[in-house]
């Protein structure tokens, strides 16, 4: 096939495009709007790995104290716990450290801070830093055993929960993402099928001059990647624009949560979902002319 | 331009039918035990009512149907063998033209007439080269920018006509080309296949208009319910008593 060809091809496609104004309207925003789904369900699976891989990997254990304890039996409480096997560190927060941690982090006029006035609610703690991966559970298993000790917090325990999360989040996601892939093969299998029988009349007439089979065929196939690809570019536009907008703010305002960062994620998606498009519009193209275009 | 499909049969008729029957859904004859040859450069009327299988004996040739039995060569290939890959090289050969023209009514008459050549994925050169001229035969030059809906009827049928000619197909057929036409413009029409016959091309003109056919004195093949009746060398429409 000559390259000319190939621009005449495109061309027609367009023009079938163009011509099927409002079925292709419902094409391309069907495929926009369902890859806005599976990519905004994507990138939210992908956070949750990020956050629960980035707390798993941090050593740290920390530890409650009960209010009221002494301070002979808050320096033996460290003593114990420093003595222990995988403990490397141990630091004591006291209650009004942690409250200007908070002031720190929120900012002085915080919503947050106003709620506790000028009280502070928070109790004394200690911040463990074990050795290796495995010896932070045990350590909180033992610390939790002490006297004095009221909660102990760990992020591995959250890492877990959220793992279990984003697990589930996967399985229903695959779900939402598959029927949404069928409905955007529907959508766009349809409108081929519409655009062959408003075109059936050129058809015969292109069989009538000579025209090849993939000549015939090629500009619906065409047009289906073009309908898949439009789309996945709207969807493009919204999800990049979207995540930027949604990591600076969750920066602003959420600053230890640990988002992935915009950039490079944001282009990716944007390949993947252009690749994405232009499959599914292909496939669905393929599928309707097999049973619509004679040639 | 050279295509792949090859001209292998130069020397014998340009289309022959041998013992040709076409039967549709089993039970309607359409044509029984047709043999007939056409060769290069004739121009042959194929004559006879409604529904005696007229269309059907042009279908085959340009091979929008098969034969239920018997065979049917053009240009030396046996179509019934013939690939199906080979079929829009076979076409063409072909020119074709029909009763209700079969135009594009949202593309140009140059745009129309343009089509059959990028069809055969000819260079954009030969498209401005080729089409202007055809234009030109047919008398159209100055509409090439109309739309068909702005064409008379006459008007139309030569840009068909244009599109059937503008691949230079050894082969010009026309089912009814006049059938929609009053007789005046019929005539122009004629003319123009005339023309296109002079130039060396076989033309076949299936009509049922008596007056042009007994004008123009060419050789007559006469069908009736399916069976060849007549084939006579310059006849004229209706039996010589």
């Amino acid at each position: 096939m000559r390259v000319r060809t190939l621009g005449f091809l495109f061309g027609e496609a367009w023009r079938n495009v163009l011509r099927n104004g409002l079925m292709s309207l419902a094409s391309i925003s069907t495929v926009a709007v369902s890859l806005c789904i599976a990519a905004s369900m994507a990138i939210c699976a992908a956070n949750l790995d990020h956050v629960a891989s980035t707390l798993e990997s941090q050593l740290e254990v920390k530890v409650f104290l009960a209010p009221g304890l002494t301070e002979e039996a808050r320096q033996a409480l460290i003593q114990q716990v420093t003595a222990m096997d995988g403990v490397q560190e141990v630091r004591f927060v006291s209650r009004e450290e942690a409250l200007q941690r908070l002031r720190d982090r929120f900012g002085e006029d915080s919503i947050l801070l106003d709620a506790v006035g000028d009280s502070n609610p928070l109790p004394d703690s200690l911040e463990i830093r074990a050795t290796g991966l495995q010896a932070v559970k045990l350590v909180a298993l033992r610390v939790g055993e002490l006297e004095g000790v009221e909660e102990v917090l760990f992020h591995r325990e959250v890492a877990d929960k959220l793992s279990r999360i984003t697990r589930g989040l996967r399985i229903v996601g695959v779900l939402v993402v598959s029927l949404l892939l069928v409905g955007m093969l529907l959508i766009i299998y349809n409108t081929i099928r519409l655009t062959v029988f408003a075109r059936r009349r050129e058809v015969a007439i292109m069989k009538l001059v000579g025209a090849t089979d993939w000549f015939i065929r090629l500009p619906f196939f065409l047009e289906g990647v073009l309908l898949g690809t439009v789309g996945a570019g709207l969807a493009a536009l919204v999800i990049r624009s979207g995540y930027v907008w949604v990591a600076a703010s969750v920066r602003g305002s959420l600053p230890f949560l640990p988002l992935l960062p915009p950039y490079p994620l944001v282009n990716y998606a944007t390949a993947l979902l252009l690749c994405l498009g232009a499959v599914v519009g292909g496939l669905g193209s393929s599928w309707s002319l097999r049973r619509y275009l004679e040639v | 331009m050279l295509s792949r499909y090859v001209d292998e049969g130069a020397a014998g008729p340009v289309i022959r039918l041998e013992r040709v029957t076409k039967v549709y859904d089993g039970r309607v004859v359409a044509l029984e035990d047709i043999t007939l040859s056409i060769h290069k450069g004739e121009f042959v009327f194929v004559v006879g009512p409604s529904g005696a299988g007229k269309s059907t004996f042009v279908k085959l040739i340009y091979r929008e149907e098969l034969p239920t039995s018997g065979r049917v060569w053009v240009e030396g290939r046996e179509l019934g063998r013939m690939p199906r890959w080979q079929v829009p090289h076979l076409r063409r050969r072909i020119g074709v033209v029909f009763q209700d023209f079969k135009l594009l009514p949202d593309r140009t008459v140059y745009e129309n007439v343009a089509f059959a050549l990028r069809v055969t994925e000819a260079s954009p050169r030969e498209i401005r080269r080729r089409v202007p001229a055809v234009l030109e035969l047919v008398g159209l030059k100055d509409r090439a920018r109309a739309f068909p809906n702005q064409l008379s009827g006459g008007e139309q049928q030569r840009v068909a006509l244009a599109r059937a000619v503008v691949n230079n197909p050894a082969i010009v057929i026309a089912d009814e080309p006049t059938g929609n036409l009053d007789p005046d413009t019929a005539w122009d029409i004629m003319r123009l296949l005339v023309d296109i016959n002079r130039l060396g091309t076989t033309v076949i003109v299936a009509t049922h208009a008596r007056y042009i056919v007994n004008a123009l004195r060419r050789r007559v093949v006469a069908m009736e319910r399916g069976r060849l009746i007549r084939d006579v060398p310059r006849g004229t429409y209706d039996h010589e008593s």
